[in-house]
């Protein structure tokens, strides 16, 4: 094992590496269960199983939280999780991707490596798996005999050449105790302006490796990690209206973390513009350009367009049942989405654009299909989409983005999505065109976002200005625009900078559902240059707004 | 958590204990160990801001219209470690340490204040009477103090936005029956015990823990298993506007064995046994504890083969701890006094006081200053409530008449100050509960003749069999007024008694009735008393309770079926006893 390279700065030890990984209690113990179970697991009335995978996440989770310089919780847990694929049919139809597309599929075993509980466990769960694809079968044949033969129909589960990459690295991680001084550190920053009322930070940090292996033979190993900060800070204006401030940090490779020096300075960022929100003046209903610039262009993105990329169709589902539903995409192949000269890519396979790091790198997906670069917009048309095994017409194959939300099986997701045009001009010129259309629509300013109010939990706050001619900008606060635009918007793009910027997050299926747990999902980044939109709403808030506090606020102890 | 703000109609109050504990071999008394109060310790950085703020805070307020009347705050600081193993292995091994805080503001006066119940419940709804938050865990006390600022803050203001609704409640509806006031004058005393520390070994308690679990690996029935080790230090810290401060230790550690398996038919069956100690040399040996996952193991692999309970009426025994948990819902649950007061309650004892409702020879009385009864140690022991208030027995029923109810500060008719019964877990509001609710006979009779008794009352009755329950889950009952008032028992024990005096176990049956029925129906008492150690969920959140009693017969308790999940037992064997691999 020399290659391995012991970067660990916490012993992280996953107690495969002192022989080859395939040997290890855990992974033979996958592999008999999973051959015991394709030969012999059966019930009288129904066929054994055609295909079955675990996923095995050895994981070390921190949370750590600090308020205003004080560490309010600090936990760190070893987490050992294997996710069950286990079908029956055959490839063209199965038990899959039916019902509410929720899912009980994983199961947390025992922190200590032991081959005979490991297998008690995945024998235990394989069985209830088993019954519960039994059940899903029948329900399902009985719904597709209620409708009509699709043109549409595909098969339920592509073949693809089974996986073996074996890359164990272990993922460098920060001791719990870096973390709390961290967490204390930066959140230090907002306990020095009076201005912010609360002000926390909470780092989370996840890192392990991911084990997958299958009835078709894959048996592939890769390391998973990230490490998220969010910061945030609150107060009140003077009239009551309620102020938030913040920003978060996701990376997934420790080079790509920024130095603390970095951090506590986009903090006092964060504090400085909490303070500069209280006396901005509230932004007033407004209809015209917009100028998306920096993360939120790539916010935009993220919201408007990114997990409608994922191709896997609607699951087959009893009539009035909730669940996922078909991307907005569907039926819009080669249409033009996005601009002319505009083109949208989305590649696991890199983790660096430009000096950009991106988060969703990866070896293989969570149906241990090799990574792949796609091809989704060219110059503005859309051509594919992001597949899993679950094809759809047209796209028999899994091109590597099967991920899975919290509490559901995987369908394709985004990784890192870059979105770039041929047709990009100066950041400068792009504004300066913003300013000229306001005008020539009678505006006295144009509305400039740099931050869009993103889903909990990384609770960043729509950062709003307006831009007058004379190229001076003045923060407003109030502003709530993410409600206000939808994906047809973008089609309205009229110019596009030439510098990307990044937003990384932990994806959880995109805002159909909401994170149960905040720590759970999958890493994604999206990039794109700044984006200025022809005509979008800007609304003021609407109705009474609460008192400030009554009580003055207590002094810092001398 | 059941009915406080869960949504458009009032749902089901449901209050169902958590797993039962160890069965000690207790002679036939009621010994209980009352320890001496231990003050005098130096308050913590933290009581002392939390007495800071709040007179602030108090003052400050003073200045609004509509000034608050009264204020507490509530600290628990909980240390908690948890470490689970598995058939030999550990499945998990954590800690956590928190703080949490629960601001109470009072607007209005002791007459009606913004805790008044509102009919119309959805109207009062995201107004809560009172505001958790976490704190810092460290000594911090400006980010503390900030924290307790913003939520007395938000208190304050929930507070009077619910105290407008109560007001134009008062308007519409008609006189509440029980006029009593919302909130009793009470003294406030001082009282400091040192913080509480549990120290747990994990170099110690790791290996130990894998080697008790790995007895239940003998066993290949058994699905799953676990041994845990559970321990929990909390300091609670209060400091009222009234001027009550106190600082006390609330120390438990459980150590419970698990095991599970499905029936051939599909029913899932579990067993589960726990030692709670206040420390952790009160712990028992590895010889008793082995002795004990012996029993789960084997009354699981009983249970496996036992028939299915058929629905069935007759005369039953309930031993100890059975009878204890029996007495917690069927009577427990009703007394307690806010359940007198809430127009939608049942009201079941409300108007009952100086009336006999048990057989003459019962006494039954509910004291949290118990430490140990009978040499074990309760789980509903505490010095105060969650109202400041010193705990106190509370003499509910002398020789079978009822004499008074569990109270927090809200007086109801006939009852107007707070035994000190005023119970919560973090983020909820206090009502009055149940701590250690103990039945006492006057006289009792043998084992051996509670069991004739009942073989001749099967006779009388004409049954081909009586009932015997030595061992429950725990059980629920439904005291609101839309609802049956009913309980229900979850035995895992249960036992066919034929005339021969044999015994047959059964599995699945669950124990239905109703409370006056079922209190008067009882016929004798054995001698061995018994305890049962656990928790219970109610609208305040979880506590800590016990439930003693002697043995019980009674002359009708009826059984129903079990629900039970569909699923056929594992297709194929467990691997460990699978031939070829």
């Amino acid at each position: 094992m020399n290659k391995l390279v012991t970067l660990v700065v916490l012993a992280f030890s996953p107690s495969l590496m002192a022989e080859p990984w395939e040997e290890s209690p855990s992974v033979r113990a996958m592999k008999d269960e999973l051959a015991r179970s394709m030969s012999r697991l059966a019930l009288p009335d129904a066929s054994k199983p055609y295909f079955m995978s675990y996923s095995l996440y050895d994981l070390q989770r921190s949370q750590v939280r600090a308020s205003l310089g004080a560490l309010v919780s600090s936990t760190s847990t070893r987490s050992r999780s294997v996710d069950i694929d286990l079908r029956i049919g055959d490839y063209s139809y199965d038990n899959s991707n039916f019902g509410d597309g929720s899912d009980s599929r994983s199961i947390t075993l025992p922190v200590e490596e032991d081959y005979d509980t490991i297998r008690r466990d995945l024998w235990i769960q394989t069985d209830r798996q088993y019954k519960r694809a039994v059940e899903m079968l029948v329900g399902k044949k009985a719904v597709k005999n209620g409708e009509a033969k699709s043109p549409d129909e595909v098969a339920s589960f592509s073949k693809e050449p089974p996986s073996h990459i074996t890359e164990l690295h272990a993922p460098v991680v920060m001791e719990q105790a870096k973390l709390e001084a961290l967490a204390k550190k930066l959140s230090a920053v907002l306990r020095k302006n009076r201005d912010a009322y609360t002000g926390a930070v909470s780092i989370s940090q996840v890192a392990g490796l991911d084990y997958f292996i299958s009835s078709e033979g894959s048996a592939s190993v890769q390391p998973v990690s990230f490490l998220r900060i969010i910061v945030e800070c609150g107060t009140q204006a003077d009239d009551g209206m309620p102020l938030h401030d913040g920003f978060s940090v996701y990376v997934t490779k420790p080079d790509q973390m920024p130095a603390e020096a970095e951090l506590i300075a986009k903090v006092e960022a964060a504090s400085k513009e909490l303070s500069a929100l209280r006396t901005a003046p509230v932004v007033d209903d407004y209809a015209g350009p917009v100028l998306f610039r920096g993360i939120a262009a790539a916010q935009l993105v993220r919201n408007l367009l990114a997990e409608d990329f994922g191709g896997t169709p609607a699951p087959t589902s009893r009539p009035g049942a909730h669940g996922f539903g078909d991307s907005e995409l569907v039926g819009k192949l080669d249409q033009r989405i996005l601009p002319v000269g505009v083109s949208v890519v989305d590649d696991p396979t890199i983790d660096h654009l430009g000096k950009l790091a991106l988060a969703g790198a990866s070896k293989f997906d969570e149906e241990g299909v090799p990574v792949q670069k796609v091809s989704l917009v060219e110059n503005g048309m859309f051509k594919r989409f992001l597949m899993s095994r679950i094809p759809r017409k047209g796209f028999e194959h899994s091109n590597g983005h099967a991920a899975s939300a919290p509490y559901s099986s995987p369908r394709a997701h985004p990784a890192n999505l870059v979105l770039s045009s041929m047709k990009a001009t100066s950041d400068r010129d792009v504004a300066a065109r913003a300013v000229a259309l306001a005008k020539e629509q009678g505006l006295k300013y144009v509305i400039v976002v740099d931050e869009l109010e993103a889903p909990e939990p990384d609770l960043a706050a729509a950062v709003v200005k307006r831009r007058y001619a004379d190229g001076h900008e003045e923060l407003v606060r109030g502003a709530r625009l993410r409600s206000q635009l939808t994906m047809r918007s973008l089609k309205d793009i009229i110019a596009i900078g030439n510098i990307p910027a990044v937003v990384s997050y932990l994806g959880n299926g995109g805002s159909r559902y909401g994170t149960y747990d905040s720590s759970a999902g999958y890493s994604v980044s999206i990039a794109a240059p700044s984006l200025l939109l022809r005509d979008a709403d800007v609304k003021k808030p609407v109705g009474a707004q609460r008192l400030g506090p009554l009580v003055p606020r207590p002094t810092e102890p001398q | 958590l059941f009915f406080v703000g869960c949504g458009a109609t009032p749902s089901a109050p449901k209050h169902r204990e958590l797993a039962p504990p160890v069965v000690a071999d207790v002679p036939s008394r009621v010994d209980a160990v009352r320890p001496p109060p231990t003050g005098g310790a130096k308050p913590a950085p933290i009581l002392e801001q939390l007495g800071a703020e709040l007179d602030r805070s108090m003052k400050e307020l003073a200045k609004q219209p509509v000034a608050p009347y009264f204020a507490s705050y509530e600290v628990n600081d909980i240390a908690t470690v948890n470490i689970e193993a598995s058939f030999g292995k550990l499945r998990s091994s954590s800690d956590t340490h928190a703080r949490t805080l629960d601001v109470d503001v009072r607007l209005g006066d002791f007459k009606l204040d913004n805790t008044h119940a509102v009919a119309d419940r959805m109207a009062a709804y995201g107004d809560r009477n009172t505001v958790t938050k976490r704190l810092p865990v460290e000594e911090d006390e400006y980010a503390t103090r900030t924290a307790l600022w913003l939520a007395t803050d938000e208190a304050y203001k929930s507070a009077q936005r619910k105290l407008e609704k109560v007001r134009a409640d008062a308007q519409v509806s008609v006189a509440a029956e029980d006029r009593s006031d919302d909130f009793s004058r009470e003294p406030p005393t001082q009282y400091y015990e040192p913080p509480v520390v549990i120290a747990i070994d994990r170099a110690v308690w790791e290996p130990r823990l894998r080697a008790l679990s790995a007895e239940l690996g003998k066993y290949g029935d058994i699905t799953g298993s676990s041994v845990t080790l559970s321990s929990n230090a909390t300091t609670t810290y209060f400091a009222s506007s009234e001027g009550a401060r106190y600082q006390t230790p609330h120390p438990h550690i459980r150590l419970s064995i698990s095991a599970w398996t499905t029936a051939e038919d599909g029913m899932e069956l579990h067993r589960f046994e726990a030692f709670d100690v206040g420390r952790l040399d009160q712990l028992p040996a590895d010889d008793v504890i082995r002795a004990k996952i012996d029993v789960v193991a084997h009354d699981l692999v009983a249970l496996r083969k036992a028939p299915v309970a058929e629905p069935y009426i007759g005369p039953a025994i309930l031993e100890g701890k059975a009878a204890g948990v029996f007495f917690h819902e069927v009577f427990g649950h009703r007394i307690e006094g806010h359940r007198q007061k809430a127009n939608d309650e049942g009201q079941t004892f409300a108007k009952m006081i100086g009336q006999a409702i048990m057989p003459a020879f019962i006494s039954v009385f509910d004291d949290p200053t118990i430490e140990t009864l009978n040499d074990e140690a309760l789980n509903g022991y505490y010095r105060y409530d969650d109202q400041g208030v010193p705990a106190a027995n509370a003499s509910l029923v002398e020789n079978g008449v009822l004499k008074t109810f569990l109270m927090s500060r809200s007086p109801t008719r006939g009852v107007t100050r707070s035994n000190g019964h005023g119970r919560r877990s973090e983020g909820f509001s206090v009502v009055s509960r149940q701590g250690n609710l103990v039945v006492a006979a006057s006289h009792t009779v043998a084992d051996a003749e509670l069991k004739a008794q009942l073989l001749r009352e099967v006779k009388q009755q004409g049954k081909p069999y009586g009932l015997l329950f030595r061992e429950l889950d725990g059980g629920f009952t439904l005291t609101q007024r839309f609802e049956p008032q009913s309980f229900k028992l979850l035995p895992i024990m249960a036992f066919r008694v034929f005339p021969d005096g044999r015994e047959e176990l059964v599995r699945g049956a669950d124990v239905e009735g109703t409370p006056l029925r079922a209190l008067s129906d009882i016929m004798a008492a054995g001698t061995t008393v018994a305890t049962f150690n656990g928790y219970c969920g109610a609208e305040s959140g979880y506590v800590p309770v016990s439930a003693t009693s002697p043995s019980l017969l009674i002359k009708h308790l009826e059984i129903a079926r079990h629900p039970k999940a569909q699923d056929k037992p594992p297709i194929l064997p467990a691997p460990s006893t699978d031939s070829p691999r």
